[in-house]
């Protein structure tokens, strides 16, 4: 039997070689640390709704100038989309079921201008294979691609400061995160879907990439995006 | 006021002695140049903040490095302004030198998403119970074991299929496939 995969991690824990610092470091940082404020961190000043007003007129004004833009207007006012039925606890998908299901999710999602969706990367086991998949596999798939794909466009358009691009970009992820399906304790591992941790931490990247902070949104892409 | 104050600074001195090794460790492990940095500001924040402090202080703590740590990472991505790419990203952390003396281990780490590495790390390497897993990554208890669990399952069999043998085909003594004639 083999070990539990705990120990070992445990067995190659960097920390043994880690070099230990001496009582007086220690000590210093402690005493500097102690010696600094007790107020704290200023905190966020809240959002101004003057710079939201400004802003919004840039990307309205934006839109309605800049030419070609019908395209990106029409994507920011795409419906939300729903995400896909909850599947039954004992849902196990063929390969040919998984590869329909994604080919049905890529014909819902946009990809940004120059983006081609990915090989069908689950389900080429093919019918004979046996391998067998949990509900939302196709699904879970396109959608990761889409988030990966309209990450990158965001971040592109922010260093290009091209706010048509940035508002078209914010809406597909906005749309994008409505159709993420939710996995909730409880449900069997059949019953695909994110679980409230990731999704929580795709709103944090989609709130900070809001006010201009890519870090998370850079994350995802990079989640989503791996080739596997 | 100083009364106030004195004590303070004896809970805070106590809380520092009790888990500075603790704090040092877990930021070393993932990201040796910085961890002086992380433990810094980490009991920086902890004593500007210690009113918020949980008896259950480790966790906390590590929560607040975790946090420290990311932040360095983003703005150190950020400084490196790389070129975003969907495929090709650069997705390889390091997990030390013993992890890496193990290829097979660090195949496997590398292989799973972020999250399930994070809570397999704290669980191996921070020794954290699914009470205190739950309070490092500001989650709920349930959601801790149910991405513990799901996170062992996914590197276990990682693991073995990075360390499964490379299969041979059987040859006889002239180098001659067994059916072969």
């Amino acid at each position: 039997m083999s070990a539990d995969v705990l120990d070992v991690l445990r067995a190659a824990d960097p920390a043994a070689s880690m070099p230990q610092t001496t009582t007086e470091d220690r000590e210093q940082l402690r005493q500097a640390i102690v010696a600094s404020s007790l107020d704290g961190p200023e905190p966020a000043r809240p959002r101004r709704p003057r710079r939201r007003v400004l802003l919004a007129a840039i990307v309205a004004g934006a839109i309605l100038l800049l030419g070609g833009t019908a395209v990106y207007a029409a994507k920011v006012m795409l419906p939300p989309l729903d995400p896909p039925p909850t599947p039954a606890a004992d849902t196990l998908m063929t390969a040919r079921q998984v590869r329909a299901e994604y080919r049905l999710w890529t014909h819902k999602i946009e990809l940004p201008p120059g983006v081609k969706w990915r090989g069908e990367r689950l389900g080429k086991g093919g019918e004979g294979s046996g391998d067998m998949y949990g509900g939302n596999t196709g699904a879970m798939d396109a959608i990761e691609w889409a988030m990966c794909a309209w990450s990158g466009e965001w971040i592109a358009a922010a260093k290009a400061q091209d706010e048509v691009r940035i508002a078209s970009a914010a809406a597909a992820i906005d749309r994008l995160r409505s159709a993420m399906p939710a996995w909730h304790e409880g449900m069997s591992e059949n019953q695909g879907g994110w679980d409230s941790a990731s999704l929580e931490s795709f709103d944090a990247a989609i709130a900070d990439a809001k006010r201009g902070d890519f870090g998370g949104l850079q994350q995802i892409a990079r989640w989503f995006g791996r080739q596997e | 006021m100083d009364d106030d104050r004195e004590t303070r600074e004896e809970r805070f001195t106590r809380l520092y002695d009790a888990h500075y090794s603790d704090v040092r460790a877990y930021a070393w492990r993932r990201e040796p140049d910085t961890a002086d940095d992380v433990v810094a500001e980490t009991f920086t924040i902890a004593w500007q903040r210690f009113d918020s402090v949980p008896a259950e202080s480790l966790p906390w703590l590590i929560g607040v490095a975790r946090n420290v740590l990311l932040n360095l990472q983003r703005g150190e991505r950020r400084r490196r302004e790389r070129e975003m790419r969907c495929a090709e990203a650069d997705v390889a952390p390091s997990f030390g030198g013993a992890v890496e003396a193990r290829s097979s281990l660090s195949v496997a780490l590398r292989g799973l998403p972020e999250r399930d590495r994070e809570i397999l790390l704290l669980a191996a390497w921070e020794r954290l119970d699914r009470s205190a897993l739950a309070a490092a990554l500001r989650c709920s208890k349930a959601t801790a074991a149910v991405r513990l669990f799901r996170a062992r399952k996914r590197l276990a069999a990682a693991l073995a299929a990075a360390e499964a043998p490379t299969r041979t085909i059987p040859t006889d003594s002239r180098g001659r496939l067994p059916d072969e004639c």
